[in-house]
């Protein structure tokens, strides 16, 4: 997928990939990459830029830890990110339904 | 590039942008080595490897334009909440004085400089809010209002304490103490509340106007602190102007006509810079 299709849901595949449990600025890359099976092409600097709004919002918090020698920022849910994640799940599903029965009007 | 060679380039570009870096770089250069050793592990050689980690990455400037832009919003935010918090105090201190000031202070610090100044804050707080809002570049509209508030507002906290130490009465201050007080901490809180907006307007700045910096407009947009306080002084103009004139129905009509034209100025100044007008 292109990114232009992925802008303005950067956010929601975070917040989803976290939703598994705290993983690391990479990590998340890898989970986003592997779960969709290659299908979601992102730049991957611009992660981090969205974890940080998503962090100022409350949705996410952060805290720094070592593995392998290698300090990482890892990233978490709050309760309110979950919260955040159940509703966008909710919403993005009502969408998909809406315009798959209109699709199907047009077939 | 290499990961090193990338990073050089994005601390660069945050730099270039008065975006905060260490987080960031530190999180870049981890996510680029582990994605390099994973490349490197599917059969790359080292140097293919560092070479594609950097490009899935991104060009430098745009993750430091994202980046730039997500501090921005953050700090634009804070910031206006901290300018509205001290304006509002300001505003309390002198209502405080309006209402239970000695007969020897009613010209401190409710005078030209407080009402003109919030006056600007208030109207250029509430004009950068509505018209940032739905606006492709509503953080620095938001950052510029805050930024000018915060000028408006410490130039009349310094404009009023210079009013008050150059008053030819001597001053029984222990006959006021308490609204003293008031009004000391309501000018501190204006004036911490100014570097944090003008670091918000700084930061929510895109390059190109940050760079851009020969038009006396610009100039004007860049600098709302040396506004401002252009503002004050000619609000104390208008003072002097209506103390000259001497006192009565024509001093007062001469100060208040001094001090419309002053807003009038003050605005006209301001304009790029609250988005009156295309920068």
């Amino acid at each position: 997928m292109k990114l232009d299709a992925l802008k303005g849901q950067l956010e929601l595949v975070v917040l989803a990939s976290l939703g598994r449990g705290p993983l690391h600025g990479y990590a998340i890359i890898k989970s986003v990459r592997e779960r969709s099976e290659g299908e979601l092409a992102l730049l991957e600097g611009t992660l981090y830029p969205a974890l940080h709004r998503l962090e100022h919002a409350g949705l996410v918090k952060s805290s720094w830890s070592t593995e392998g020698g290698r300090r990482r920022r890892i990233y978490e849910l709050t309760t309110k990110g979950r919260s955040a994640l159940a509703e966008q799940d909710a919403g993005w599903r009502r969408f998909v339904r809406t315009l798959d029965a209109l699709l199907a009007a047009a077939r | 590039m290499t990961i090193d060679g990338y990073l050089a380039e994005l601390e660069r570009e945050l730099r270039r942008r008065r975006a905060p870096r260490r987080r960031l770089l530190a999180e870049a250069a981890d996510h680029l080595r582990s994605s390099a050793d994973d490349l490197a592990a599917d059969g790359l050689s080292a140097e293919d490897a560092e070479r594609a980690a950097v490009a899935r990455f991104g060009p430098a400037a745009l993750v430091a334009e994202r980046h730039a832009l997500a501090v921005a919003a953050v700090t634009a935010r804070r910031a206006v909440f901290g300018v509205a918090a001290a304006c509002a105090a300001y505003c309390a201190a002198a209502v405080a004085f309006a209402v239970a000031a000695p007969s020897w202070l009613v010209d401190f610090p409710q005078g030209a400089p407080s009402f003109l100044a919030l006056q600007v804050a208030f109207v250029a707080l509430g004009l950068s809010v509505v018209r940032a809002l739905g606006r492709e570049e509503r953080i620095r509209l938001v950052a510029s209002g805050a930024a000018v508030a915060a000028g408006a507002v410490a130039a009349a906290a310094g404009a009023e304490l210079v009013l008050a130490l150059t008053r030819p009465a001597p001053a029984p201050w222990h006959d006021a103490v308490t609204l003293l007080l008031v009004y000391a901490a309501a000018a501190c809180a204006a004036l911490a509340a100014l570097p944090w907006a003008v670091c918000a307007l700084r930061r929510a700045s895109p390059l190109s106007v940050v760079e851009r910096d020969v038009a006396v407009a610009t100039h004007v947009a860049l600098h709302p602190v040396a506004s401002c306080g252009l503002v004050a002084a000619a609000a104390g103009a208008a003072v002097f102007a209506a103390e000259l004139a001497g006192t009565g129905a024509a001093g007062a009509g001469a100060g208040a006509l001094v001090e419309a034209a002053a807003v009038v100025a003050g605005f006209v100044a301001l304009g790029r810079t609250l988005g009156l007008r295309p920068a």
